[in-house]
């Protein structure tokens, strides 16, 4: 039963991060990302609604050696 | 919390462990997931309206991954050791971009209250009655996992446009994640990844309210 609240909880989530992206809500998306700080489920469901809209948009840009090594 | 500082919650904030191991394993994963790391800045990029240019997206990330990993050292003692570190990292990302949209606005000479206020009110205006919708979901959730109350559920369906209905007769089914994905793939003869599964379900979601109005409409 508790994995699927959890479950449940998740999909909540993800529903509210994809409704958030779909608004430009930045408090939405930042509640979501603080969600997915101890869900590492969640976390990858984030990575792939990013590359999902990134998709979507036409945007996806490799762009290699962007961050410089401390 | 501000937009301007980009520490993470309170709850990772108590120092465990040695700073220098600390600094070491975050340095490790942002080598580990940098590439990763540039896809979230680019979406963070694109869905907070900083760039729509797929070049300048491109350029805005790689500045905001770049100010991240320098801030995510500075910061490397309110890490929680035990925490994944990528989330950790990703958050900061995400103030990053933040950060250079609101420097972007300054340099445009737009005030600043303008981004964060015209977002929220843009959002609140957006926003379709919560409650109902939260309801409808938890329906949804326990329409799911039992039989009973499904026909009801598959005749608000019908009310709907056919790539929303297929999506939620296919949740109703159990579908969800990547099964789901697969789901799709098959029905649509192409690939869709568990990301746009993901989106399709919760824009379908989204529109459920409207349908949900015209079936008691329709059912009296």
């Amino acid at each position: 039963m508790k994995s699927k609240n959890n479950q449940q909880m998740r999909e909540w989530w993800i529903h509210r991060y994809v409704q958030a992206f779909d608004r430009g809500d930045a408090e939405g998306i930042e509640a979501v990302l603080d969600a997915a700080l101890s869900d590492p489920d969640l976390s990858a469901a984030i990575d792939e609604i990013n590359l999902g809209y990134l998709e979507e948009a036409g945007s996806r840009i490799a762009c290699s050696g962007v961050m410089r090594r401390s | 919390m501000t937009q301007l500082d980009p520490k993470p919650q309170p709850s990772h904030a108590s120092g465990q462990g040695d700073t220098a191991q600390k600094c070491q394993c975050l340095r490790t994963a942002l080598e580990d997931h940098e590439s990763k790391l540039r896809d979230a800045a680019q979406a963070f990029v694109y869905v907070l309206g900083l760039a729509r240019d797929p070049f300048q997206v491109a350029e805005f990330a790689g500045e905001a991954v770049q100010y991240a990993a320098q801030r995510v050292l500075e910061e490397a003692s309110t890490y929680q050791i035990d925490q994944p570190p990528y989330p950790w990292i990703r958050k900061f990302v995400y103030n990053a971009v933040r950060t250079l949209r609101s420097k972007r606005l300054i340099e445009r000479k737009h005030l600043t209250l303008v981004s964060d206020t015209v977002t929220a009110q843009r959002a609140r205006a957006q926003a379709p009655d919560r409650n109902t919708e939260e309801e409808l979901l938890a329906q949804l959730w326990v329409a799911r996992n039992n039989a009973e109350p499904q026909l009801e559920w598959r005749e608000i369906f019908q009310l709907m446009h056919p790539e929303d209905r297929l999506v939620l007769e296919l949740y109703l089914d159990g579908y969800a994640g990547e099964a789901l994905a697969a789901a799709l793939t098959q029905q649509f003869g192409r690939t869709i990844r568990r990301g746009a599964a993901d989106t399709r379900l919760s824009r379908a979601k989204s529109r459920l309210p409207d349908a949900y109005r015209s079936y008691r409409h329709v059912s009296g």
